[in-house]
């Protein structure tokens, strides 16, 4: 009887012991099962697009205009506000009522040749050969959405570079409008641009927007060498002097900047990539 | 099974059962959130990709432009194998210790039937991952991902990515593909049509791995249509999914461990008392009725501790009246034979006499009333005892009496006696009621009486007061031979005589006030007895009084 009773109890210890031991298999099993049912899975993901594939096949001319239908002055806030928050960038394809990637590129580069270009006195031709990066994207704080988001908050952002110019400017993807441009142009022996081409340049790119601004900083001045940069240049890199021109039109809710400089890095004269005018052309909102 | 063992085995299976449960489930969680999260990712990358790609492709639609697709920083003489015819390079080299500087310049206008391959090989280049293109049948025009499984593209939508997770033995790559548009331009603007591609990719050049379509293999049956697919890699993100589940395992063991040892240390904490208390208990059934366990803390084990300890006394106590009742039975029946000895003995004895020897008349006479006198103490001992099996009975009628009318019946029926025993007797009684059995009562109140004559009292008082909280007490006072005062708490047991020779000379049997303690027993009572050795003794006993009742019905 007390063998009896012995043999139960190391019975139910030795049970204990396979249900301990045997979870620890079991839960093992179980998870490289549902990890090679997981690694061998996949999906679909439905993009939503663009319908309008009706855009026209003979682009060859890029003499695009820009909408005549621009943003509204809300709708305007919104974008740059959205722009200005995006934490993190999203690429997607165009969706309903966005431009295609042809016609942001044509917008683009219509807009830095007929535009900046002409405000700035160069000769106003997109270099023929270049090389070119095109994305849209829309922005994101991190945080999954679920719902799909307002074409008018999404911005293609369009790169050429060349030996002559290199950009990256930053359109509305529904209106092709640019909402900020910075330009990197080589000026081996020729003039800078006057500061009356610029006040134009930043006026007229107020006013293609609507905006009713008023001047609320304007700056231009020779910089010494060994001060920080700023603008349109790296920020905090050690520059080696020049000149820069700064100013800002502003109204209750927005402002537009200009900033302009021919500052070269030290990185720069090291790498012999000689003498560069930057501009940064950009919209704010007024916080 | 010990309770040590169950609660051990059902502690462990609900530990078990608890972490892996949980354990699954936090897994589970973390594989499907990092995969999803990988997905993501990839597909962002994807996208990205596409737009770098799309953008690159854009001057071989009828896009009138040029565009750089790869510069770079080669070997010195790497591009002096490349030509510059059929295939339209622009090259541009500067000579230098360290390398040539290049860059590949492509006129759309000028892509020839070879340069598809090295075309999609030079944009894949400019793609982060791992790309490769295909036909829209499957067939790869250039492919940098070794092994490439296709069918996961099968009848793709447009405006559709699709993903796949794969495992190599380099690791684990999620796949991620679909449809090749160029800015919303058709893509049967390249100028492809009935070429053949036998062209090796550069980066089979650079020892990459890649797979072209096999020669002759004719790319226009591809239409317009090309899949466009990135490989990202998860194999990091799979190694920590491993790595987390081996370290969960291992906390799992640990902690499984750690919880099978505290279970086996709160089993034997918690058993630990109950064992006590089986022990305890077996000693108790051995007969140790003393046996009492410690008892700590207020938890339900204490109270079972202390539940134990009152029934280990309530069961001492019992087992100690049954000892008592049975030696006061023992102790009956040896006076009951002592009793019973005593007068036969003397009954047979003279009776022998009688019988033996021829005696005188007044010799005669006297062995008779011998006979006769014990012959009374026997009938007297029998009807005592008759009276006392009768009080055995609980189902006495008690009825509401007028006292002071009660005592003076039993009183009157006496005085001829107290006159010839020359007592003075005095009766007080206050009028009141009482709820008696009136024989009984009487029964009662003639033994007290009976037993003050025997102790010889010339003075005897029988009394009925009202004690003004709702009882009334009967009081028999003499002032006889008194009693010791420890002899007082034995009085009222059966055959017990104070003074044997006096008593049994007066034809006693010790039995009256036995009796007379049973019948207030029976009337909710008590006999409370005051007695002075040489000075007399005094018993009083007290009845509810329903005086008040009576008048309510009155």
């Amino acid at each position: 009887m007390r063998n009896k009773r012995i043999l139960l109890n190391l019975c139910g210890i030795v049970l204990a012991l396979t249900i301990a031991f045997g979870g620890a298999f079991t839960l093992g099993s179980r998870m490289d099962a549902e990890r090679r049912e997981l690694l061998s899975g996949g999906g679909r993901v439905e993009i939503p697009t663009r319908t309008d594939q009706t855009v026209s096949q003979s682009v060859g001319v890029v003499d695009v205009e820009l909408k005549e239908t621009g943003l509204t002055k809300e709708e305007l806030r919104q974008a740059v506000l959205c722009m200005e928050e995006a934490s993190e960038k999203y690429a997607h394809e165009p969706m309903q009522g966005q431009l295609l990637m042809t016609e942001a590129i044509q917008s683009g580069m219509a807009w830095t040749r007929d535009f900046f270009l002409a405000h700035i006195d160069r000769n106003a031709e997109i270099p023929e050969e270049c090389r070119l990066s095109c994305y849209l994207w829309a922005g994101g704080n991190g945080e999954a959405k679920d719902e799909e988001p307002d074409p008018l908050l999404g911005y293609w952002e369009v790169s050429f570079s060349a030996q002559d110019l290199e950009a990256v400017l930053i359109l509305n993807a529904v209106t092709g409008q640019v909402l900020q441009a910075r330009i990197a142009l080589p000026y081996v022996g020729e003039e800078r641009p006057d500061e009356d081409s610029l006040v134009r340049l930043l006026k007229d790119y107020a006013d293609s927007f609507g905006m009713e601004t008023s001047l609320a900083i304007s700056v231009a001045q020779e910089w010494e060498a060994g001060n920080p940069a700023s603008g349109a240049i790296d920020p905090g890199e050690e520059i080696q002097g020049g000149w820069g021109f700064r100013q800002r039109l502003e109204n209750d809710q927005m402002s537009v900047c200009l900033e302009a400089g021919d500052a070269v890095s030290a990185q720069a004269r090291l790498t012999n990539s000689g003498e560069v005018l930057h501009f940064a052309l950009y919209l704010e909102t007024r916080h | 099974m010990r309770l040590f063992t169950k609660i051990f085995l059902c502690g462990t299976f609900v530990l078990s059962l608890a972490f892996s449960v949980s354990g699954y489930f936090l897994l589970h969680f973390s594989w499907e959130s990092s995969m999803a999260r990988e997905t993501e990712f990839a597909l962002k990358q994807y996208q990205y990709d596409k737009f770098t790609v799309q953008s690159a492709l854009l001057p071989y639609t009828d896009f009138d432009m040029t565009f750089v697709i790869a510069e770079g920083f080669g070997e010195p003489g790497q591009l002096t194998t490349w030509r510059e015819e059929p295939l339209g390079y622009t090259i541009s080299s500067e000579g230098g210790e360290e390398g040539n500087a290049w860059s590949v310049k492509r006129a759309a206008k000028l892509l020839s039937e070879d340069s598809a391959v090295e075309l999609f090989g030079l944009l894949a280049e400019d793609v982060s991952l791992p790309a490769a293109f295909l036909t829209e049948d499957g067939m790869p025009i250039y492919s940098g991902i070794e092994g490439l499984d296709t069918s996961f593209l099968d009848e793709l939508a447009e405006g559709s990515h699709a993903y796949r997770f794969r495992e190599t033995p380099e690791g684990s790559f999620l796949l991620v593909g679909g449809m090749l548009e160029c800015g919303g331009l058709s893509l049967a603007g390249l100028a492809w049509d009935g070429m053949e591609t036998d062209v090796h990719s550069a980066a089979e050049q650079d020892g990459g791995c890649c797979e072209t379509a096999d020669k002759g293999q004719d790319i226009a049956a591809a239409g317009d249509r090309i899949y466009f697919v990135t490989q990202w890699d998860v194999s990091k993100t799979v190694k920590q999914q491993e790595i987390l589940q081996q370290y969960f395992l291992r906390c799992y063991f640990a902690a499984v461990s750690a919880g099978m040892a505290l279970l086996g240390l709160l089993s034997a904490f918690l058993t630990a008392p109950l064992k006590r208390m089986s022990r305890a208990a077996g000693r108790m059934a051995q007969g140790d009725y003393e046996e009492r366990l410690a008892i700590s803390g207020r938890d339900e084990i204490g109270e079972l501790a202390e539940s134990f300890n009152r029934m280990a006394g309530a069961v001492e106590e019992k087992v100690e009246a049954l000892s008592r009742a049975a030696r006061e039975k023992e102790d009956f029946v040896a006076n009951f034979a002592h009793e019973m000895k005593t007068p036969m003995t003397s009954i047979i004895g003279y009776a022998d006499i009688l019988y033996q020897k021829d005696l005188s008349r007044k010799e005669v006479r006297d062995a008779s009333w011998y006979i006769w006198n014990e012959g009374m103490r026997l009938e007297a001992l029998s009807l005592k005892l008759m009276d006392l099996t009768v009080l055995g009975r609980t189902d006495f009628d008690l009825q509401e009496m007028a006292a002071d009318e009660l005592l003076a019946d039993i009183a009157g029926g006496l005085e001829p006696l107290f006159a010839e025993k020359g007592i003075s007797f005095e009766l007080s009684a206050e009028p009141a009621y009482i709820r008696v059995e009136y024989d009984l009562l009487k029964t009662l109140v003639v033994n007290l009486l009976d037993n003050s004559i025997k102790a010889g009292c010339t003075r005897l008082e029988l009394s009925g007061k009202e004690t003004g909280d709702g009882e009334y007490r009967i009081c028999v006072r003499d002032n006889g031979c008194g009693m010791e005062e420890e002899e007082l708490s034995r009085i009222t047991e059966a055959f017990y005589m104070v003074d044997k020779a006096r008593s049994r000379k007066q034809h006693g049997a010790g039995l009256g006030l036995a009796l007379a303690d049973r019948i207030a027993g029976i009337h909710g009572s008590r006999l409370e007895f005051q007695s002075k050795k040489g000075v007399g003794t005094e018993v009083k006993l007290l009845f509810s009084c329903v005086k008040a009742e009576m008048e309510d019905e009155e």
